[in-house]
């Protein structure tokens, strides 16, 4: 490196000394009342009696981002009243920097005139999700009769899943392979010819790809009958629309059996209520056995 | 030593860098919640900080920034903080004019050229630090300081020759 660029640099360096650490007291007690009072509105108060004063807004900001950060020591030191709580689990995992931002949800339905009640709500660190990006997934098969929650630690690499179908038993599987709802793995698996592109047309609107999984020269999905899957992106973002799954049906024909719709994306505050909504909550305590 | 106590020491020993680092890329009032929020991650992740904390937390703090990025806010601050002509980024007072052509330039490159320049200028990282902070190899971060070098001094010749850059009176407002 040129010692003039440098030299140059320093020069206009805004901030030539490191300014004094500011006192930590605030820090601590915000991080101590949110450890005990989170939730409560006495936490309220006292989070506006040591919140900085100087900006109300910039407060309101910084307030959710440091509950959620709260929230997560409090679950990763074994808080949580008992429940299994995902995103502690999945957090223990990644690397510094993330916090849970957003919350996208989406909504299910099945084809051929069957419609499954199945609500899935995903949480992700980046919308949309992105490559080294953390996403939660909760979903709700039927009346509440089982909830299947997946953590993936990196889109399209490993994943967790934790599946609650047992009263008291909490089955945990870490798993790798390719996720096609995540924006970066469906931008990989393009690349990298595992998809191909059926056609550019619009849907409700917007200007969509169909992609179509391509299968392998080799191995026993070569040989199979199996209609490969169509993946329906928006052709801007990538973000998926719909996922077609083919199945075996009237008359030996094989059709669309489920179609996994992605109807709304809305980002929600990490509020404990919402961030709640990925904790295991059906079996307080409960058991987790380790699967794979 | 407890938790407590290591995350005091942690915090007093680096949280002046990591304000400064913050007050360099970003407004005063947002480097303060930046911050904050670097050392409650460090805090949850206390059990990983490694012996290197300083370069670590710039990590933490340039993915915080990054993260702020997105709305585009930084970018505004940045781009306030490298203004000569605001208050509020107004070179030391005995800077000479010349240096305000430097912000300019700095203020032409590309973030990741920025960055590695800054991180060398400002911060007075070595490469291999400098690169652990960016989490790439020294020698990748050698290459794009190199790159950013060159590409800064033909930043500084182009605002040599746009009419009104090399005024303090007529200094465009989008820089980036």
């Amino acid at each position: 490196m040129n010692a003039d660029t440098i030299d140059r640099l320093r020069r206009v360096n805004p901030v030539p000394q490191d300014p004094p650490a500011p006192p930590i007291g605030p820090l601590l007690a915000l991080r101590e009342r949110e450890l005990t009072d989170h939730g409560r509105a006495g936490g309220r108060s006292a989070r506006r009696a040591i919140a900085l004063p100087r900006n109300r807004g910039r407060v309101l900001v910084f307030v959710p981002i440091v509950l959620v950060c709260v929230l997560l020591v409090f679950a990763l030191r074994g808080g949580g009243g008992g429940q299994f709580d995902v995103a502690a689990a999945v957090y223990r995992a990644i690397s510094p920097g993330h916090g849970v931002r957003y919350v996208v949800t989406e909504q299910d339905s099945e084809a051929d005139g069957k419609r499954m009640v199945l609500r899935v709500q995903r949480w992700s660190t980046s919308y949309p999700p992105s490559e080294r990006s953390v996403s939660l997934e909760r979903r709700n098969y039927g009346p509440e009769r089982t909830v299947r929650i997946e953590g993936a630690i990196a889109p399209g690499s490993t994943w967790s899943s934790w599946w609650s179908g047992r009263p008291g038993v909490i089955e945990h599987t870490r798993a790798t392979g390719v996720r096609m709802n995540e924006v970066a793995v469906i931008r990989a698996a393009y690349r990298a010819g595992r998809l191909r592109v059926l056609d550019k047309t619009r849907q409700d609107g917007r200007a969509v790809y169909r992609l179509q999984e391509v299968p392998p020269r080799i191995g026993p999905a070569a040989r199979s009958r199996q209609i490969p899957n169509v993946l329906i992106v928006d052709a801007h973002t990538f973000v998926p629309v719909e996922d077609i799954n083919y199945g075996p049906g009237p008359h030996g024909r094989l059709v669309p059996t489920f179609i996994l719709h992605y109807r709304t994306f809305v980002e929600l505050p990490p509020t404990p209520a919402n961030l709640a909504l990925v904790k295991l909550a059906a079996h307080p305590g409960a058991r987790v056995v380790q699967r794979g | 030593m407890t938790d407590d106590e290591r995350f005091e020491a942690l915090y007093g020993a680096h949280a002046g860098a990591v304000l400064a680092y913050a007050r360099r890329r970003t407004s005063a009032a947002n480097a303060d919640d930046v911050m904050a929020e670097v050392f409650l991650i460090a805090w949850r992740r206390l059990a990983d900080v490694p012996r290197d904390e300083r370069i670590w937390l710039l990590g933490v703090a340039r993915r915080v920034l990054a993260n702020q990025r997105r709305g585009h806010t930084r970018q505004r601050a940045l781009r306030e903080r490298l203004e000569p002509q605001l208050p509020s980024s107004s070179p030391p007072a005995d800077s000479e004019p010349r240096d305000q052509r430097v912000l300019h330039a700095l203020a032409r490159l590309r973030e990741d050229d920025r960055e590695a320049l800054l991180l060398l200028g400002w911060e007075e990282l070595s490469h291999t630090e400098a690169a652990r902070v960016l989490g790439i190899r020294a020698r990748t971060f050698s290459v794009r300081a190199h790159r950013a070098r060159r590409r800064f001094a033909l930043a500084l010749a182009a605002v040599d020759c746009t009419p009104g850059e090399s005024s303090d009176a007529s200094l465009p407002v989008e820089v980036l």
